[in-house]
């Protein structure tokens, strides 16, 4: 089915989908993050962090288009909790796996993949003819998106589609999250009340990840504020190379980035808590209680209780905290692999 | 250098960035000269100097600073540190320091951004006690807006009304008040509203949070500002996310404002200084130490530097920049010593007198229950209500900071308690258990004491020289019977503050780390503010001072003396806020006039 | 330092689980020697700082304060065993408890 053939129930199912997706990014950016010694692999870390406080603005960002449409976020459903390795929702087969890995060239491939701006199902313009909008709305929604970029296009069209017909955008504002309960990245949140705002909210989610893909050459690098989109900060990270202004897309030629890989917690892929025990597991439920109670804070702030975000910065901040008392320890399997955090929740 | 610039400026702290973003705005070109280096210029060698502070054996405000024998700065007197000795004393030691490098003092400043009293500015007149400002709040009051919106100050214009301080109808703070500590809200529980009798007045007391620099959540239109991350010559960058730029825009509690806020929540003047380097037509040398001002007549003709190449080298090479206006904003006791290398010592005999600071007597003690030391900023409330009355014609006002930093100011805590813990034999669980117990409770007020100025205080030049063959400052400083008696005051009203909260004192001279001062029978445990007045106080009259109150030289047409060292008096506000008002004013009439014949 | 843990395996040796604390106190920290080294040892797990050993010790046992004591430190300071004795707090410049979180009640927080 077309996104414009969508029904109100059938937007918001994958409105939902895309706060569950932004979610799903944070625990293997964390986890690479998390992962860097304290205080070395500076450059990587603030390119980390740079994309995490983004992300999580995107999730604010879809959860406020979801309720302006009526809807409301289930991220602590149990049914749709982030559990790990996982696969981005509504993507299109065969694809790849999100899991919780150290910062490494795997973790960055990963992430090059999550932030992928190639929409492959369309052909470049003929030379001297401008960029069209990619065609991926004609995709069936069952076959799934290959980026996230065509994923939101076709939330974008059925947004367009539905506010023809009137009466879309009847959610309360006050399940609105406003800016003062964001910040600390670049960008603002955006309260959602029309079309307008919405498409402006996920331009910022889709432009942000992947760069201005309809400006093809080295612009296309940037987003509209002209920072460099994730997946070219990752790209720089995987390159161990800065961008220059005028680089193509593909290639950054700038000064290196200092990357110490041995300055990096050799956490196991993927751990599990029922993989630890001892003191370990202890520490490993110590951190998920904490990321537990941090989504159930998220889950309240973006449903209709905007003032349960603020604990939630706090708690992050102590995430990080429970984090590093399990990356510095090594197994006792003798593997050389360290414990690290597991990102399961806990109702 | 043979380009004549529209205004050369000495010191890229608070002050001359202020003034080289304001004339640039006005379309002048701008020449500044930094004695210190850029190392705050990028984020990466800002955050060298958060690893220096890990490694050093002494967290004082200045440890995250590489000494720099070229620019040397003080340290605190007595420690085995190399600027601990940087000024030749007489008298009792001068327990505050400043920052020699791009950005100032302002790189480890506490934040605090009270303005001045109405009352603080004519202290001669109502009470027979230091000297009356050329102008008064009113004047200034404009200033004052600007400068909160400058440095980003968060509060609330509600909380902060009282002893005359008022506000235009509308106006409130760039951010809104930083949150006020659970330690800040506990103390309020039991002190609020409590009196106190000082000289017969009784005053009624109330916790009241502090105005600061750091960044907190903005009102409609302001954008916090982040941290600096700039190219070679404050080039911005260039290539996609300014990565350090986002970090800063809300305190993280990193309880350490002072000495260094890893992600530049708070206010340091690098924000103003690359705000005027992107503006355009602002040069900025640094490692380049004025060495004399060169005048003819009534007119300043040029300023003789020093430019090194390294820090670890006495290499430097003389040049000479050439203005049209020249303004010296390089702190108190640099712009003294710039001042009489250079003889201009005005015929008053004034240049250097009054040297000013807020002598802090310290007390320590714990809480009854978990109050939550050891997080937050360093401090986010104070007690305001004694910056003010009748009583100031008899003994010193003063203001309280309460600290959220449990007693690391005066023992050094908790290392101080983890080394009394172990020799009393603890380890294991019950070192834990004891440190759990005790840390969170651990609260510290420090009072803030006015010192009104002295002609006897004063800054001159000592025989000793730096690595540049320049004099290093000599300071004269004494507490005289007016501050002492301030101190008598404030330690009953601190007893009377512990016993009505139930805090157990602890304050104990032996085991405080602070200066000492013997008075009436008592031992104060007291330390340094960082908080300079004086040198080239600003007066009605040549014949009373070195400055009028655009900080233009009575002497010299061209001239103006800025900074701290402008301030005949203080009050209890530390001087930072002040400061940046006084720039801008300073500013608006250097650009209407850069020149002034009298 | 051999010695200290050499003397550790004689308390493990002697004393039984329950009775450790007291074999250490017997044997170690009341010990002329090893006592004021283990109390240097404690002071610098917990704070990072190696602290001056007395003269008297020093004399005896030569003066063991490292050259490196600065890069040391800096390692040292952050991971400090002190600032894990209670939640919320933390040393200064390191591990930030985030905007606000001063606010509330340390139990929390």
């Amino acid at each position: 089915m077309r996104p414009s053939e969508w029904d109100v129930a059938r937007l918001r199912e994958h409105l939902k989908g895309a706060v569950e997706l932004e979610l799903l990014t944070i625990p293997p950016y964390l986890t690479a993050l998390y992962s860097l010694h304290p205080g070395s692999n500076e450059t990587a870390a603030l390119v980390i962090r740079s994309v995490v406080v983004e992300e999580m603005l995107h999730l604010t960002l879809a959860a406020n288009v979801l309720n302006a449409v009526g809807g409301a976020p289930e991220i602590t459903n149990l049914k749709r909790v982030p559990r790990y390795p996982s696969q981005l929702p509504f993507h299109k087969p065969p694809t790849f796996e999100v899991g919780l890995l150290p910062f490494g060239d795997t973790a960055l491939d990963t992430f090059l993949a999550i932030e992928n701006p190639t929409h492959p199902n369309v052909a470049p313009p003929p030379p001297g003819e401008e960029a069209t909008v990619p065609r991926v709305t004609e995709l069936a929604e069952e076959e799934g998106y290959e980026t996230i970029g065509a994923f939101y296009k076709a939330i974008e069209e059925a947004l367009r589609a539905l506010d023809r017909k009137g009466g879309l955008f009847s959610g309360p504002r006050s399940r609105q999250i406003t800016p003062e309960y964001y910040y600390a990245s670049g960008g603002e949140v955006i309260v959602v009340e029309d079309l307008a705002s919405a498409m402006t909210a996920l331009e910022v989610v889709v432009e942000q990840g992947e760069g201005e893909v309809d400006k093809p050459g080295p612009e296309e690098k940037f987003d509209p504020e002209h920072d460099l989109a994730h997946f070219y900060r990752f790209k720089e990270l995987r390159m161990g190379r800065r961008y220059e202004q005028d680089d193509q897309p593909d290639v950054p030629t700038g000064p290196a980035i200092d990357i110490d890989l041995e300055a990096v917690y050799p956490m196991k892929p993927n751990l599990k808590t029922a993989d630890l025990g001892g003191e370990l597991k202890g520490a490993a439920e110590a951190f998920n209680r904490t990321w537990s109670t941090l989504l159930r804070e998220v889950q309240d702030g973006i449903d209709g209780r905007p003032a349960a975000l603020g604990p939630a910065v706090a708690r992050m901040f102590r995430l990080r905290d429970a984090a590093e008392l399990l990356l510095a320890v090594p197994l006792p399997d003798g593997s050389g692999e360290n414990a690290g955090p597991t990102f399961e929740y806990r109702a | 250098m043979e380009e004549i610039f529209d205004v050369v400026i000495v010191g890229a702290g608070i002050t001359g960035a202020i003034i080289a973003a304001e004339a640039a705005d006005a379309d002048l070109s701008v020449l500044v000269l930094e004695a210190g280096t850029d190392q705050a210029r990028t984020f990466a060698g800002y955050r060298e100097q958060l690893r220096t502070f890990y490694g050093a054996p002494f967290k004082t405000p200045e440890a995250p600073y590489a000494y720099n024998p070229n620019a040397p700065e003080p340290d605190i007197p007595g420690l085995p540190t190399p600027g601990a000795d940087y000024f030749v004393e007489k008298g009792i030691p001068f327990g505050s320091t400043y920052a020699r490098a791009a950005g100032g003092t302002t790189l480890h400043w506490l934040g605090t951004c009270l303005r001045m009293l109405p009352e603080d500015f004519d202290t001669r007149s109502r009470f027979e006690r230091g000297l009356d400002w050329p102008l008064g709040y009113d004047d200034l009051e404009p200033d004052y807006r600007r400068a909160e919106l400058e440095i980003g100050v968060s509060a609330d214009v509600a909380d902060q009304k009282h002893l005359g301080v008022e506000f235009p109808p509308g106006y409130d703070y760039p951010m809104e008040r930083i949150p006020p500590s659970y330690l800040d809200e506990w103390l309020g529980t039991s002190l609020n509203g409590m009196t106190v009798e000082l000289g017969g007045e009784s005053l009624e007391l109330l916790v009241r949070n502090t105005p600061v620099g750091r960044n907190s959540t903005p009102r409609a239109g302001y954008k916090p500002v982040g941290a600096v991350d700039h190219g070679e010559g404050f080039a911005p960058p260039t290539v996609g996310q300014a990565l350090a730029r986002d970090l800063g825009e809300r305190c993280q509690g990193n309880s350490a404002c002072v000495p260094i806020c890893p992600v530049q929540a708070k206010y340091n003047a690098m924000k103003t200084l690359t705000r005027a380097a992107d503006r355009g037509g602002v040069t900025i040398v640094t490692q380049a130490v004025a060495s004399r001002v060169l005048t003819s007549g009534r007119k300043v003709t040029g300023i003789e530097y020093l430019r090194y190449e390294s820090p670890g080298s006495p290499q430097a090479e003389k040049h000479l920049a050439r203005g049209r206006a020249y303004v010296l904003a390089c702190h108190a006791v640099e712009n003294v010593k710039l001042m009489l290398v250079s003889g201009l010592q005005a015929k008053n005999g004034l240049v250097g007198a009054y040297l000013q600071d807020h002598p802090v007597l310290l007390r320590w003690g714990l809480a009854p229950k978990q109050v939550g030391a050891y997080r937050g900023p360093l401090s986010t409330a104070g007690i305001e209500d004694m910056r003010g009355g009748r009583f100031r014609a008899r003994h010193a006002p003063f203001r309280v900071e309460l600290g959220n930093d449990g007693w690391l100011w005066p023992t050094g805590a908790p290392d101080s308690n983890v080394a009394e813990a172990v020799a009393e034999g603890q380890f294991g669980s019950a070192l834990r258990a004891t440190m759990r117990d005790q840390l969170g409770r651990q609260l510290r007020m420090g009072f803030l004491i006015e010192q009104p100025p002295d002609v006897q205080n004063r800054i001159g030049l000592a025989s000793r020289r730096d690595a540049l063959g320049l004099p290093r400052p000599a300071l004269t400083y004494n507490l005289d019977a007016y501050v002492l008696d301030g101190m008598t005051a404030a330690t009953g009203v601190a007893k009377k503050l512990f016993a009505r909260a139930g805090i157990e004192d602890h304050t104990d001279p032996v085991k405080g780390l602070g200066f000492k001062q013997q008075w009436g029978g008592q031992t104060f445990v007291w330390a340094g503010a960082g908080h300079f007045a004086g040198g080239h106080c600003m007066g009605a009259s040549a014949g009373d001072s070195i400055v009028d109150s655009e900080q233009r030289s009575w002497d010299h047409d061209n001239l103006f003396v800025a900074g701290p060292g402008s301030m005949p008096t203080m009050g209890t506000a530390n001087p930072t806020l002040t400061v940046a008002a006084l720039a801008f004013r300073t500013a608006r009439n250097l650009i209407a006039e850069p020149e002034r014949a009298r | 330092m051999p010695e200290l843990l050499s003397a550790w395996g004689t308390v493990e040796a002697r004393y039984p689980p329950g009775l450790r604390e007291k074999g250490l106190r017997e044997l170690i920290l009341s010990e002329q020697r090893l006592g004021p080294f283990a109390r240097a040892l404690l002071q610098l797990w917990y704070t990072g700082v190696w602290p001056p050993m007395s003269a008297a010790w020093s004399l005896e046992n030569g003066n063991h304060r490292d050259a490196e004591e600065g890069s040391l430190l800096a390692i040292g300071y952050p991971q400090g065993l002190v600032w894990r004795a209670a939640v919320g707090i933390h040393p200064q410049a390191v591990r930030p408890t985030g905007f606000g979180s001063w606010a509330l009640a340390p139990e929390e927080g």
